[in-house]
């Protein structure tokens, strides 16, 4: 006498099948995000340091002068008008745009923060970031002041 | 059709079915390793960090070079072959004046000021290369090189230098290529 189960192995099949295909699926899904989120760490500093460099870049396009303080600059057109100025607060780099009266955090988690112009080149705004994770890289560029006049 | 007939093909058409869903079982287990090598050939994030910082140095000396001629139009850049960017430790080369303002109290930069920087700045080099293109431009290009997973890379940024004064002395009569 042959002993009959509730579930043919027919029926068995499909679905061990269906759990192989689930599981082969969610374990290359798994593998591609887990190798993903570090890549996507770098990117996202990079796009936020382009956002800084991009906005700098227009601002500086018009100043005529840079007022540097301890931890912010203000830039100033020809016309001696606030174009915008960038502030480190609470590790924080914040910029004020004047013509838009708006604020925007542009980058956070920073350790220090610096601005300055040099004594032989006062038409050159030099500007350093260093994140607060030490595994990133520093922001580090120069922008000419091209709204300058000679005195 | 008898009924053994019915009952046959029914069991054929099973059978199909299973095999298709094995064969999609195996399948899809070959997704796996066919992930792992997309993964693979994805280009390399760690070297692009560099490629970055490269690329904000060069544009640090792009603009240097625009702010220098603002103030003296005269001014045209010299070759410079693989200057350091940050001052080595017992290495006779300099950096190059472009790279003088690397801190905000204008001091030269080294392992003790600012470590951080220091290290992050370390793998670069830095090379200006010169021409005259049709007897009123001055090419500059300035290059920032670097190793990276033995591979010798560069970024560089081109400046078309006008000889001719008359242009406007805001930017020196310069512009970017």
């Amino acid at each position: 006498m042959t002993k009959k189960g509730a579930i043919k192995l027919e029926s068995l099949l499909p679905i061990t099948a269906a759990l192989i295909i689930a599981v082969a699926l969610f374990g290359c899904f798994r593998f591609y995000t887990l190798k993903l989120n570090p890549v996507s760490d770098v990117l996202d500093i990079n796009s936020k340091y382009t956002d800084i460099l991009l906005e700098m870049r227009t601002d500086t396009l018009l100043t005529a002068k840079a007022i540097v303080g301890e931890n912010n600059v203000t830039l100033i057109n020809a016309n001696k008008e606030n174009i915008a100025s960038y502030a480190i607060t609470d590790g924080k780099l914040i910029k004020t745009d004047y013509s838009k009266k708006s604020e925007r955090i542009l980058i956070d988690k920073l350790k220090t923060g610096a601005f300055w112009t040099n004594a032989n080149l006062p038409n050159l705004l030099t500007v350093r970031l260093l994140p607060a994770d030490p595994a990133e890289i520093p922001f580090f560029t120069s922008f000419a002041l091209r709204g300058y006049k000679h005195e | 059709m008898n009924i053994s007939q019915k009952s046959k093909n029914k069991y054929s058409d099973s059978s199909t079915l299973i095999e298709l869903l094995i064969c999609l079982a195996i399948l899809s287990s070959t997704l796996y390793p066919l992930v792992y090598m997309l993964q693979l050939s994805r280009p390399k994030h760690p070297s692009s960090q560099n490629e970055y910082l490269a690329t904000l140095l060069a544009h640090h000396a792009t603009e240097a070079l625009v702010a220098k001629r603002a103030l003296s139009p005269e001014f045209l850049p010299e070759i410079v072959s693989n200057s350091p960017v940050v001052v080595h430790k017992n290495s006779a080369n300099r950096p190059h004046t472009l790279f003088d303002s690397l801190m905000p109290d204008g001091a030269q930069m080294n392992e003790t000021n600012d470590p951080e920087v220091f290290w992050a700045f370390k793998p670069f080099n830095f090379s200006i290369d010169t021409y005259i293109a049709d007897n009123n431009f001055y090419k500059v290009i300035c290059q920032v090189n670097y190793t990276s997973n033995n591979l010798k890379s560069r970024i560089y940024f081109d400046k078309l230098i006008s000889l001719n004064q008359s242009t406007s002395p805001a930017n020196g009569g310069d512009s970017d290529d």
